[in-house]
């Protein structure tokens, strides 16, 4: 058939792929210069057929469902369930929270919605205030001074509106009211952990955050002073 | 000089240009492997060529990503798509190759456009779009090259083949991609000539669709021609099935284009875009899987009692790579794998596993087997192992070091505590759980790169030895001559319809031997396939445009001046290799980045930067996160803001000044960006004076624009 294996070098010019020894014997290699393909007529794997159809019967009833403009079954819709889920978990025991100083000393005293603060601060300000809070860019915010604060709710107004021309952004439009209570009461929470690799004090030392006792005193005295 | 005298040159094989595409194959194969190799040192040493002063710039992650993807595609496959098109198409039709000259030229104009594309790469010269990385003009002269120069002798040796016999299956595939390459690059390319068509989320989906549907032709459709001629060869020389054969060809003609539609999820483009390009997806993965097991059982069955060669120890892992691929990537093309797959090293895991699994492997096999047919050079079985064992050992150790880190990151960004919040809020945290698998993957690329070079010698003494002698061309047909005959029906004597007999009948798919016989209809058929495949996506994506309409609240671009020419730093330097710009609606990406982004987002964006790959964060809603002062320290140092940060310096940028013009709105805002990172405190770092017309402000002022595109004016001039 070849008259290439006449050729003196006919090994060298129409190699079997194999050696003859390590070929099967019942195999005959192709030869690679006359190589001939031949197709066989294998069947189609019956679960290669049944994962076909299952794919396609289920493409029209998925569009069907997802497409057909039936309110509540976009990903979005999906998402906002599952994003109203989420803010249930993690805000249904308290609420909405007031952004107020008294709100802000009650949960100084509750560990587990500072864990809640501690998440929102290593999402958002690790970057600028370092992992805990000791300064970076950033004041530290683990010493007794405070650049544009004096008492505990400036801490509300500069995570909400910013501060110090845009050296802190601000961050009303991007966190929830509660992500800005429970992040701000965190950071005052700091106060005092002088943490390692702490930045110099900048600003100006302020008086202790107030207890309860004291506000609740205060706003007895509110109440008092109204008419 | 043994060849016959009576033998006429027409009736030998012209090896030539195989063992030149062969050999450049090889050359930019090493190219590749050692860019493949500095950029896994660069994930884990971002300081890598902080000695080098200015001039590191050059070896950013951001510049050398496109000219490792260029390299490997272009230069790689594609000159191994050429050698063993020039090869198989002479072997299978039993003819010498036509028009030899051209392929000469061929050659020469390949390799210029390769050496081109890096050089424009290092220029700055950038589409910024996917596999579209090359200047207008230089696709053009691909596409010229290709429809000029490759085209003509491959019609013609194809249609003078002997006694008008069927195709053989490679030859199929090898039409398809010659047939669907320039397209898909003229498509491309269509969005960024001035007369521009797309923008925006149509941007977006065109990008993924061509370019990456280009990556799928040329990351596998070769290798799939390949392995149909290799596994045949190395084996009985019979395929197993026609029928899957058949079936694996027209899912990749029809849909081969879709092989991209995992980047559409759970992004801005619409949802019913998005659950088309699932089904497509969905079809061309089931098909190619079926191509894959029709390999699997072609591949000899030894029964482990005879010693393989090591070319079909290679074809056999090429194999079981493809296998994996396809189930793979039909899982990424379900939407609800999105949240684990998409954006992290999962993808680029499936990627490497197509280029470095399939096609690389194939390749090697491909050119073991026939060096003794196409020079005198011997190969030593002891080193032929070696080169497997490193080319598999290489490839598997990066391949699954890169799935590991991709599941890795997925539960990073996505794990939510009993709190409904971010169990790991910061996102470095991905990047040092990741970090010891990207050792592993410069381990694994490492092992790649001795593999190439030990490949490289081969070829070396490939191209060095004689030619040997001149093939002459054996007498007879290739392929069987005879068509598959149609088995009588079962249903005959059943109760059925003759509607059904029909159908049945028609399954067995013999009617296709009539399409196999003629170039002509397989080419008709190929482009219509492909026609049919761009429709059901091209309408989509003009409906999609209304979209952008949408945002005709934004009429005009709400970028100012400057703030584009920041953006044109971000594109030209490649920070979309490591940064996305999409935010998707899932619960930990919205409690991590923001709201998530929309079409109006993205509607004056061209090229769009949706991006492909989290090595960094998401910057969609990055504006106004960081303040001005700490970009510039940032870009300047990203090690001193985030220790665990694996960004490259830009510091050149801060000090390389821009040519504003005449206009003044630059010159303001440019200004107003200075005041604010000195009024801030800066620049604190350098103790020089903080260069106002800087790139880097430029940058910095495009930064805090991101993710205000709707939601608010810029902010700079309400200053």
């Amino acid at each position: 058939m070849n008259e290439l294996e006449k050729m003196p070098d006919a090994s060298l010019r129409t190699p079997s792929i194999q050696a003859p020894s390590i070929q099967a014997p019942s195999i005959q290699a192709p030869s690679i210069q006359a190589p001939s393909i031949s197709i066989g007529n294998g069947d189609i794997p019956w679960w290669w057929k049944a994962v076909g159809f299952a794919i396609v019967l289920f493409a029209m009833p998925y569009f069907a469902y997802f497409h057909l403009g039936t309110p509540g079954r976009t990903a979005i819709d999906w998402f906002d369930v599952a994003l109203a889920k989420n803010t249930e978990l993690q805000y249904a025991e308290i609420g909405e929270l007031n952004q107020d100083a008294p709100t802000m000393v009650k949960f100084l005293a509750e560990p587990s919605w500072l864990r809640v603060g501690q998440s929102v601060f290593k999402t958002h300000c690790v970057q600028c205030h370092g992992t805990s809070g000791e300064g970076k860019v950033g004041p530290n915010l683990g010493d007794e001074t405070y650049k544009n604060i004096r008492s505990i709710e400036d801490i509300l107004t500069v995570i909400n509106r910013g501060a110090g021309g845009n050296s802190m952004p601000a961050w009303q439009n991007k966190l929830n009211s509660n992500e800005i209570v429970l992040v701000s009461t965190y950071v005052a929470s700091l106060r005092g952990t002088k943490p390692d690799g702490g930045k110099g004090p900048e600003g100006q030392v302020i008086p202790p955050w107030p207890t309860a006792g004291e506000l609740s005193s205060i706003s007895d005295q509110r109440v008092e002073s109204q008419p | 000089m043994n060849v016959d005298s009576t033998t006429s040159l027409s009736q030998t094989y012209e090896d030539r240009p195989v063992r030149w595409f062969l050999f450049a194959a090889g050359f930019w194969a090493v190219i590749a492997a050692v860019a493949t190799v500095v950029l896994s040192l660069l994930l884990v040493m971002p300081k890598l060529f902080y000695e080098l002063g200015d001039s590191a710039q050059h070896f950013s992650f951001g510049r050398l990503f496109p000219t490792q993807m260029q390299v490997l595609v272009y230069g790689l496959l594609g000159n191994g798509f050429f050698a063993f098109t020039y090869f198989a198409a002479q072997r299978l039709c039993r003819r010498r190759l036509a028009l030899v000259p051209l392929s000469g030229l061929h050659f020469l104009s390949w390799q210029g456009l390769i050496v081109a594309a890096i050089l424009a790469g290092s220029q700055l010269q950038t589409q910024g779009r996917w596999l579209g990385w090359m200047p207008w003009s230089l696709d053009i002269a691909l596409v010229a090259t290709w429809l000029l120069l490759f085209m003509p002798s491959l019609v013609i040796t194809l249609s003078h083949r002997e006694h008008a016999t069927r195709l053989a299956p490679p030859i199929w595939f090898v039409l398809a991609i010659a047939i669907a390459v320039p397209l898909l690059h003229v498509v491309n390319n269509l969005a960024s000539s001035e007369g521009t068509i797309y923008f925006g989320v149509q941007d977006a989906m065109i990008q993924w669709w061509s370019g990456r549907g280009l990556a799928s032709y040329w990351m596998t459709v070769p290798a799939v021609a390949m392995l149909y001629f290799l596994v045949p060869m190395v084996g009985s020389g019979v395929i197993h099935s026609h029928r899957l054969t058949v079936i694996h060809f027209w899912s990749i003609a029809l849909f081969g284009c879709w092989g991209g539609n995992f980047q559409w999820h759970l992004t801005a483009v619409p949802e019913w875009a998005d659950s088309l390009a699932m089904f497509a997806g969905l079809m061309l993965w089931l098909g190619c899987f079926g191509g894959a097991y029709n390999l699997w059982r072609s591949l000899p069955r030894n029964g482990g009692r005879v010693e393989r060669s090591v070319a079909q120890r290679l074809v056999t892992a090429a194999v079981v790579c493809y296998l994996i691929y396809c189930v793979d990537s039909g899982y990424m093309s379900l939407k609800q794998s999105s949240s684990s797959t998409q954006f992290t090293d999962w993808a680029t895991a499936n990627q490497m596993l197509a280029i470095l699994g399939v096609s690389g492997l194939s390749l090697v096999a491909f050119s073991l087997l026939i060096m003794p047919a196409i020079s005198a050079a011997s190969t030593n079985i002891r080193r032929g192992n070696w080169l497997r064992w490193l080319a598999v050992e290489g490839a598997a150790f990066q391949v699954i070091a890169l799935y590991v880190a991709g599941r890795t990151q997925a539960f990073s960004w996505n794990q939510l505590n009993d709190l409904g919040r971010l169990e790991y809020p910061e996102f470095v945290n991905a990047i040092a759980w990741v970090e010891p698998m990207w050792i592993v993957v410069a381990f694994g690329a490492s092992a790649w790169l001795l593999a190439m070079l030990a490949w490289l010698t081969l070829l070396l003494k490939m191209v060095s030895s004689t030619n040997g002698l001149p093939a002459t061309i054996p007498k007879g047909a290739s392929s069987e001559s005879t068509d598959p005959i149609t088995v009588p029906s079962r249903l005959v004597d059943a109760p059925v319809l003759g509607v059904a007999i029909g159908l049945e009948q028609w399954t067995q798919l013999t009617w296709h031997a009539a399409i196999e016989r003629s170039i002509g209809k397989l080419a008709t058929r190929i482009g219509a396939g492909l026609a049919i495949g761009t429709l059901l996506f091209w309408l989509p994506s003009f409906l999609v445009r209304g979209l952008n309409g949408n945002a005709s609240s934004v009429t005009q671009s709400p970028y100012t001046e400057l703030e584009l020419i920041g953006r044109e730093i971000y594109v030209r330097e490649g920070c979309v290799s490591c940064h996305t710009q999409a935010t998707r609606p899932l619960v930990p990406e919205v409690l991590r980045y923001g709201s998530f982004s929309q079409a109006t987002d993205y509607a004056f964006d061209r090229p769009t930067q949706i991006g492909f790959r989290r090595v960094g964060p998401d910057l969609a809603r990055e504006g106004g996160r960081q303040t001005s002062l700490w970009h510039w320290q940032h870009l300047e140092n990203p090690q001193s803001m985030t220790p665990e940060s694996v960004m490259p310096a830009f510091d050149y940028l801060l000090s390389k000044p821009l040519e504003f013009g005449k206009s003044e709105a630059i010159v303001r805002q440019a200004e107003l960006v200075a005041a604010d990172i000195v009024s801030q405190g800066g620049p604190v770092i350098h103790d020089d004076n903080l260069l106002m017309n800087s790139s880097g402000v430029a940058l910095i002022a495009y930064l805090q624009r991101l993710g205000m595109v709707t939601t608010s004016s810029p902010p700079m001039e309400n200053n």
